[in-house]
């Protein structure tokens, strides 16, 4: 069995990047430029979060848990903690994808770094909130509404992609400087919803954070 | 007529055949004392009772070093075997439905690449099927194997068997064989719950082998 996919490298940091893009503040809602300028002002960044997943089948929704951190320019830490224990960290640009084996961190080795890394020059446009930059996603600010507050949506341009992903919606957080919560949307089956909470920013964050557990 | 070299070689493959194919696994030995219908509840209990759904996640150990992790949802109800990966971010990577026996085959719903390669999704829908579903009927014999393990037996067609070990409380191990040969053991670890073992090991030997570690997360 073919366990891993490289597509789930590239969904779960477009994840991390959706969430340190932006910096809400009413100010910058109206358009791109104002994003941009607010989310160069978010140097370090970590949250916890839920992740819910509907799938038609399931009467109850499968939820897991994690946590999240960052710092400008490119470090990352997106981990779960539950149910599954897996963990992406990058440091200085380099990737390394982990799971937990029991007790101890093993290499996802079939996570197709590579491919992680050519995500990641496109991740670096849109920490900048530099959506409109992006060859992969074509951008659109929607206002807010009765039903929804303000957010982006990025939309796949490959059709191959848009497959597999029709949409990510990035709701922003009250908090400037935070995404309040990154829909994912499938064609026809579900959304996963991941909710940011104790979102603290502007502190420092020591480099293990980045780094592979030893 | 002398006969070629060609035709002696034919000969034994066809021998070899034949011979696999009129082979048997060992018989197991009578166990006194026992009533087999005791011993085939027992046996049974290695299986949920349908309708079933459940969550695990799931960590697969690969050839050649390599590891990865996923979250499974199956579920069986009367349209037949449901099984769908997800990413750890939640994305469906693949969906397959097997339907029940007489009433059609696989049916591969979403297969993102690499899950959809030719031979992934019968792979994967044996690999379900065999952990989580009672094969149809009794078994087919009940005994003792060579190790001395109460073993309920079934025999398939296309030359397969499946075998319940049981332990000293309860199911502890599925086996299943084609042709004499071992192709999966599926190790059912600590107390079930609700007929859910929390913890279901399934390695498929050889060289193109692998392990999948499943943990339970959640069951309707």
């Amino acid at each position: 069995m073919a366990a891993w996919c490289n597509v789930s490298a590239f969904l779960i940091v477009l994840s991390l990047i959706a969430t340190d893009s932006p910096t809400p503040s009413a100010a910058w809602y109206k358009d791109m430029a104002s994003i941009r300028k607010a989310a160069a002002e978010v140097k370090t960044l970590e949250a916890s979060f839920v992740q819910t997943r509907t799938l038609k089948i399931l009467k109850r929704p499968l939820v897991s848990r994690g946590i999240l951190a960052y710092r400008r320019p490119n470090d990352l830490r997106w981990e779960y903690q539950s149910p599954l224990a897996a963990l992406l960290v990058v440091r200085k640009g380099n990737a390394q994808r982990l799971l937990k084996r029991g007790t101890e961190w093993v290499s996802d080795s079939s996570a197709k770094l590579e491919a992680m890394k050519i995500v990641l020059g496109e991740i670096n446009l849109w920490l900048d909130g530099n959506f409109g930059a992006s060859k992969t996603f074509r951008p659109e600010l929607r206002p807010a509404t009765k039903d929804r507050p303000t957010h982006v949506d990025l939309i796949p341009i490959d059709p191959s992609l848009g497959k597999i992903v029709s949409r990510i919606a990035i709701v922003f957080g009250e908090q400037p400087g935070t995404v309040g919560a990154i829909d994912i949307y499938e064609q026809g089956e579900g959304v996963t919803h991941i909710a940011f909470e104790n979102v603290r920013h502007g502190h420092a964050i020591p480099d293990e954070r980045f780094e592979a557990p030893r | 007529m002398k006969p070629s070299i060609v035709g002696a070689g034919a000969g034994a493959v066809l021998l070899l055949v034949l011979t696999a194919s009129c082979a048997h696994l060992p018989a197991l030995a009578p166990i006194p004392g026992t009533t087999r219908a005791a011993v085939a509840s027992q046996c049974k209990r290695a299986f949920p009772t349908q309708p079933w759904r459940a969550t695990h996640t799931i960590v697969a150990t690969l050839p050649f070093g390599a590891n990865g992790a996923l979250l499974g949802v199956t579920a069986v109800s009367p349209e037949g075997l449901r099984a769908i990966l997800l990413s750890p971010e939640g994305i469906r990577l693949f969906e397959g439905l097997q339907k029940h026996a007489g009433s059609g085959g696989l049916t591969i719903l979403r297969a993102v690449s690499p899950f959809d390669r030719s031979d992934f999704a019968p792979s994967l829908m044996a690999d379900v099927g065999h952990a989580f579903l009672q094969p149809a009927g009794e078994p087919s014999e009940i005994g003792k194997d060579v190790a001395g393990a109460t073993v309920c037996r079934w025999t398939l067609p296309s030359h397969e068997a499946t075998e319940v070990v049981l332990g000293a409380s309860g199911p502890s191990q599925i086996r299943t064989f084609r042709n004499l040969r071992l192709t999966r053991q599926i190790e059912l670890l600590d107390s079930p719950k609700d007929g859910f073992f929390p913890h279901v090991r399934l390695t498929v030997p050889g060289a193109g082998g692998y392990t999948l570690d499943m943990q339970l997360v959640d069951h309707e």
